[in-house]
């Protein structure tokens, strides 16, 4: 019995710890590494099903076929595809939403942690900004279909009643006002969840910092700019890493929003997660375009991550190693 | 060691379990992840600890299939109720039809698609519907099998509208995968109290006369929207007219060579669309929507383009009563309208994996061939079966005088009209091609791009969704 055991003093625990992990990594493999192995595999072949006789054509291996139909259009104009209009769309849609949502977040979360304002009520507000959040988006969607409603929604009966406008407005057949119903549906629901995430943010600065700021006279706008920005920089990192990656895949609101379900009017609110869909799904069922289409958006999403990895990098940190770096370099050359 | 191997099987139970759980949502979201997760679904349990139970399962999945539970898939309830009538007339079958209603006909087809690809599948359909709009996209492929097959003679078939049977052929070798038991030919619905006092027409030929062509079709418009005072416009929705000039093109979208026409007929569908939305003359309501579905019980409408099914469904469920005196029920017309055409439609096919095609069979004989049970069918649902002698008996027996209609026999309107549907304009490409044309229409008939523009982006789409079609 003891000499069995001798070669092994101590009894080792820590490979226990990989069993425990392995079910991830086993279900993140076969769920998101392969499928995504997969779709840059498929990216590059010939796979669609014509509807004539319902036959499925390939996969065959075509090169970059693919990224042609998705980058050039019929014209030979590059970028001029509807893989192209539908990122644009999203981008323009993230950003009219995005932009006021960080602005009232981040003045929200500065209010609600000041001190010296002190809201009272504050609780029952959070709950009232997070609520649309909790409501899912299709409920909403239908809410706001409901309102705009052509030509006896409440919002048209309400605009004629006033005098604003003579006439019903078709809003769900302009571009502008379609896509601003959708910003504006996005930015409701989510600029409550950006709240809370900054406030709990700003709440982590330590308090002696602005204590320090207001003993020394700076006024409110100095503080939040020489204070509360640059310690809440990596929360405001990861709130724009996160709602650009979120905002880039937008699918629900447009797609449940308008009549069609394929961005009406003529395209113009179709998001890029609604133009790969339908590729991959109705009409030819192109898998092989709708890969190089999710792979652009892919590209794109890293793209926009590291353009604001970069803007938000820390220059003083930099700075500081820098220094530190030729300090070591001096020191070893006087040696 | 015991310990090693304890853990290793928890940790496969677990993933199996997570996979197991996956199997039956997998088609709902992600593009090529979807497929992959089903096509894994059933090579993992056969390499881990769990791959003893695995095969049971399966070996008890393909014994329900065969042995009881029959699939029949369609997007709504109408098909359950028409199985009601073969059930009564072959009540062992009642217990193995496992109806699934998909829900919405817009996913139809990506939900079938999916179903198809897993031959093996527990919930595989023995039997699906199809609608007229992409119908030949399955029966045009080995995914459906020819009727013969299940037992369905040339004698059965003997009193359907030829129309019915020239659609569900398959175009590679003429045999027939899918019978129908409705038959769906299209008139002018109106209202014909409002057509005595604003136009002064007191009978149907009277209307048809003034509603004969386009142009007439227009200038009665105009007439309508300047008696009533703007209280009235000929049509709820621009689109309403689309199926009558779907229905008069002289090709199909695409033709056998893969070659993708637009026809002359469709740039005077623009044309008309045109017309109705810059002089105001429809309520420009959406169809389907709930502006549209009230129209029938106001005076704001004053007619609709329906078919058989809808006249009962649509126009009669939203008249706003359920009897003479009530709403508008029985101050309806029929005339037959600016062009003859057809409108939906609803067939019903066994699958290639079919598990019981002696069971195929015998549903779609009780249901689209036997006589008898479709002359009861039409009687009690007012459906217009797809039957001629049925109709033929229901007519000579004075069953067609319709109360809603104000006396009017719907029999007598429909039958000429069915006899003579074309279906030659009908392609697989049909439903998505239409809702491509749908959005460049709305585009410019709203002033948004001029017609040449419209038609290149039309175009442009169709290339788009179809890279094996050459549009030129």
């Amino acid at each position: 019995m003891a000499n069995t055991s001798k070669k092994r003093k101590t009894v080792e625990y820590s490979r226990y710890g990989y069993f425990f992990i392995a079910p991830f990594f086993i279900v993140f493999a076969i769920f998101q590494l392969w499928p995504l192995i997969y779709t840059i595999g498929l990216a590059f072949c010939e796979n669609y099903t014509d509807a004539m006789f319902n036959m499925e054509v390939g996969p065959y291996f075509n090169g970059l076929e693919n990224f042609k139909t998705v980058f050039i259009g019929n014209d030979g104009r590059v970028f001029n595809t509807y893989t192209f209009q539908a990122l644009w769309n999203t981008i323009i849609m993230w950003l009219m939403n995005f932009l006021p949502q960080i602005l009232l977040a981040l003045l929200l979360a500065v209010w609600f942690t000041d001190t010296r304002v002190k809201l009272k009520a504050q609780g029952a507000y959070k709950i009232l900004t997070f609520m649309p959040n909790i409501i899912t988006a299709a409920t909403i969607s239908v809410l706001f279909y409901k309102l705009f409603d052509f030509p006896n929604g409440p919002i048209n009966q309400v605009l004629t009643n006033w005098g604003m406008i003579s006439q019903p407005y078709n809003f769900f057949q302009s571009k502008w006002a379609t896509r601003s119903i959708i910003s504006f549906i996005n930015f409701w629901m989510w600029y409550g969840n950006t709240m809370i995430v900054l406030t709990a943010g700003v709440l982590g600065i330590s308090p002696s910092l602005f204590e320090a700021a207001r003993v020394d006279g700076a006024s409110s706008w100095q503080i939040f700019k020489s204070v509360t920005l640059p310690m809440l920089r990596p929360i405001l990192l990861f709130t724009l890493v996160n709602s650009a990656i979120g905002g880039l895949q937008m699918y629900d609101i447009p797609k449940l929003l308008t009549t069609s379900g394929y961005g009406d009017p003529d395209y113009t609110t179709r998001t890029m997660t609604m133009y790969i869909r339908d590729l991959a799904f109705t009409g030819s069922r192109q898998m092989g375009k709708a890969a190089a289409a999710s792979l652009v958006l892919f590209v794109v999403t890293l793209i926009f991550s590291l353009i604001l990895f970069y803007i938000m990098r820390d220059k003083d940190a930099i700075k500081e190693k820098k220094a530190i770096k030729a300090a070591e370099k001096a020191r070893k050359g006087a040696k | 060691m015991k310990k090693k191997v304890i853990s290793v099987l928890l940790s496969t139970a677990m993933v199996a379990s997570v996979l197991a759980g996956c199997g039956s949502d997998s088609g709902s979201t992600a593009a090529p992840a979807a497929d992959d997760s089903a096509a894994t679904t059933e090579e993992a349990p056969a390499d881990d600890a769990a791959a003893e139970e695995a095969p049971a399962e399966d070996a008890a999945a393909d014994t329900a299939a065969s042995g009881d539970k029959f699939y029949i898939y369609s997007w709504n309830t109408e098909l359950q109720e028409r199985l009601a009538y073969v059930t009564e007339a072959h009540p062992e079958l009642a217990d193995r039809i496992e109806y699934v209603n998909v829900g919405d006909s817009a996913i139809y087809q990506e939900k079938i698609d999916q179903l198809l690809q897993n031959p093996d599948a527990e919930d595989y359909p023995d039997m699906i519907a199809f609608e007229a709009g992409y119908i030949m996209k399955y029966t045009n492929s080995d995914f459906t099998i020819p009727v013969t097959d299940c037992g369905i003679t040339d004698d059965d078939l003997a009193e359907m509208y030829p129309y019915t049977i020239t659609i569900a052929t398959d175009q590679r070798d003429g045999s027939l995968k899918g019978l129908s038991w409705q038959s769906c030919p299209g008139a002018f619905i109106y209202r014909s109290d409002l057509a005595e006092s604003l136009l002064g027409v007191t009978s149907p030929e009277e209307m048809q006369a003034k509603i004969g062509t386009w142009d007439d079709f227009l200038a009665t418009a105009r007439e309508i929207k300047e008696k009533s005072g703007d209280a009235t416009r000929i049509l709820s929705s621009n689109g309403d007219v689309v199926n009558t000039f779907m229905s008069n093109k002289t090709e199909p979208w695409v033709t056998s060579d893969g070659v993708f026409h637009m026809d002359s007929a469709m740039e005077e569908y623009m044309d008309v669309v045109k017309v109705l939305q810059e002089e105001d003359l429809t309520q420009k309501t959406t169809q389907w929507s709930d502006e549209w579905n009230a129209g029938p019980s106001t005076d704001a409408v004053f007619g609709y383009f329906g078919c058989t099914w809808f006249l009962h469904w649509t126009i009669k469920a939203n008249c706003g009563g359920s009897a003479v005196g009530e709403g508008t029920y029985g101050l309806w017309n029929m005339c037959q309208g600016p062009a003859p055409y057809y409108w939906g439609g609803t067939w019903l096919g066994a699958t290639a994996g079919c598990s019981d095609k002696e069971m195929a069979g015998t549903i779609m004989q009780a249901l689209c061939c036997d006589t008898d049970i479709m002359t009861k069918m039409s009687e009690e649902t007012l459906d217009y079966v797809n039957n001629k002698a049925a109709m033929k008996s229901l007519s000579d027996a004075g069953k067609g005088a319709y109360d809603f209609l104000g006396g009017q026999d719907f029999i007598a309107v429909f039958s000429p009209l069915a006899e003579d549907v074309d279906v030659s304009w009908m392609c697989a490409y049909d439903q998505k091609v239409n809702e491509l044309l749908d959005t460049q229409v709305t585009a410019y008939s709203n002033g948004e791009k001029d017609k040449e523009t419209a038609i290149a982006d039309f175009k442009a789409a169709v290339a788009d969704a179809y890279p094996g079609v050459t549009v030129e």
